[in-house]
């Protein structure tokens, strides 16, 4: 098969398509591209849902040590919350302003960089937002002992506050230094598992069609 | 401005809209058969491509050239569905569910039918983006063309189809 056998084949596929398109016209009426879901609905729903996630966090966190300001360990694990919270609403303004800008009629390779960008963005912080609860349980915890029973966790068992911040930190650390270790080049199917259970495939998936852009950009 | 003349203004749109996508229609079925081996994905993505074009039809600028805009929408669109999708594995079918969910011209033609899984065999072997090249190139869009939809200089464009055609050769004798 040559090249002009290809094109005429192509031809084929048109004068088959033509029929077919006429038979799927309905396809095209208004009601249902209304009704049509967006492809990044989902995520910009999921945005949304998070930032809501963090006001919560910021106001009940922000209630809670402004009424605990003498407790310098209660201050503090309100303000842990309340940055984590903020974080949240940050990272989710972020990626619903990447989801506005994108406009599918820009040059092919320009939105398919912009769509890597955002990927890229809300696996990482996803990945970080997710790495944090390795300690935040602790000072969540701190402060739903203290709302709800005027228990203080710090006074009346410090042993066990200290001893998760360890764990929690020694936790989050080896978990930073397994994913380092598994990077080396030497480790591929380890780093390739990593990924995958770790971030999901996400980040991986996101880093090669990243990488296909790229090739595909050079001339 | 009062609600009625609102409603009209987008009556109008709305018919505009339809009578260019009637004129190009078949860009939007060429894209989704270029991405899609399953009947039911096609029809997917060929709803998620009409969705996407009228939700973006307010921003286009009537000076241009209505097929570049929408090659770009329908390629944006086929592109991100296929990698939001590739997890699923429901476009992994056997090739021979294509040739018999489009009609045929006229009974069975056999000759027609190897052909276009030739065609299949050697879209499929390509990523999403040189998919898209290869489209336009087989669409016989200039390079000026191409080079505008997919937002690469003429030269790079020139050099890449030069390579297609060397890859198409080498598939092409593979197979």
């Amino acid at each position: 098969m040559e090249l002009d056998e290809l094109k005429s084949a192509w031809q084929a596929l048109d004068r088959r398509l033509e029929q077919h398109s006429a038979l799927s016209l309905e396809v095209f009426r208004q009601g249902r591209l209304e009704r049509a879901q967006a492809s990044l609905r989902p995520l910009a729903r999921a945005q949304v849902l998070q930032m809501l996630a963090g006001i919560v966090l910021v106001v009940l966190s922000a209630s809670f040590w402004s009424a605990h300001r003498t407790a310098p360990h209660l201050l503090i694990a309100g303000l842990s919350v309340h940055l984590y919270g903020v974080l949240m609403i940050v990272c989710g303004a972020i990626t619903l302003d990447l989801i506005r800008r994108i406009d599918y009629g820009a040059p092919v390779l320009a939105i398919q960089k912009q769509l890597a960008r955002l990927r890229q963005f809300y696996v990482r912080t996803g990945t970080a937002l997710g790495l944090a609860w390795w300690v935040l349980w602790l000072p969540l915890l701190m402060m739903f002992f203290m709302a709800l029973f005027g228990a203080d966790l710090f006074l009346n068992a410090p042993w066990m506050v200290y001893s998760n911040i360890a764990v929690g930190s020694i936790g989050l650390l080896a978990t930073l230094w397994f994913y380092r270790w598994s990077r080396d080049p030497r480790r591929p199917r380890l780093r390739r598992w990593v990924d995958d259970t770790v971030t999901g495939s996400s980040l991986r998936r996101t880093r090669s069609v990243v990488d296909e852009i790229a090739r595909f950009e050079q001339a | 401005m009062s609600q009625q003349s609102l409603a009209m203004q987008r009556a109008d749109l709305a018919q505009q809209f339809h009578e260019l996508l009637e004129q190009h229609r078949r860009i939007v079925f060429k894209v989704a058969a270029t991405y899609c081996r399953h009947a039911e994905d096609r029809n997917d993505l060929a709803q998620e491509i009409a969705a996407q074009l009228w939700r973006a039809f307010p921003k286009y600028d009537g000076q241009r050239l209505f097929s570049t805009w929408m090659y770009r929408i329908a390629l944006n669109v086929a592109i991100s569905f296929v990698r939001a999708s590739s997890q699923r594995e429901r476009h992994a079918v056997a090739l021979d569910e294509n040739l018999h969910d489009t009609p045929a011209d006229s009974g069975v033609d056999h000759e027609s039918d190897q052909r276009l899984q030739m065609l299949y065999h050697c879209i499929d072997r390509f990523d999403p983006l040189n998919r898209a090249l290869l489209l336009l190139y087989l669409e016989e869009r200039s390079q000026r063309d191409i080079a505008e939809i997919l937002g690469i200089s003429e030269t790079n464009v020139a050099t890449k189809i030069g390579r297609l055609k060397l890859r198409l050769r080498d598939e092409m004798a593979d197979a």
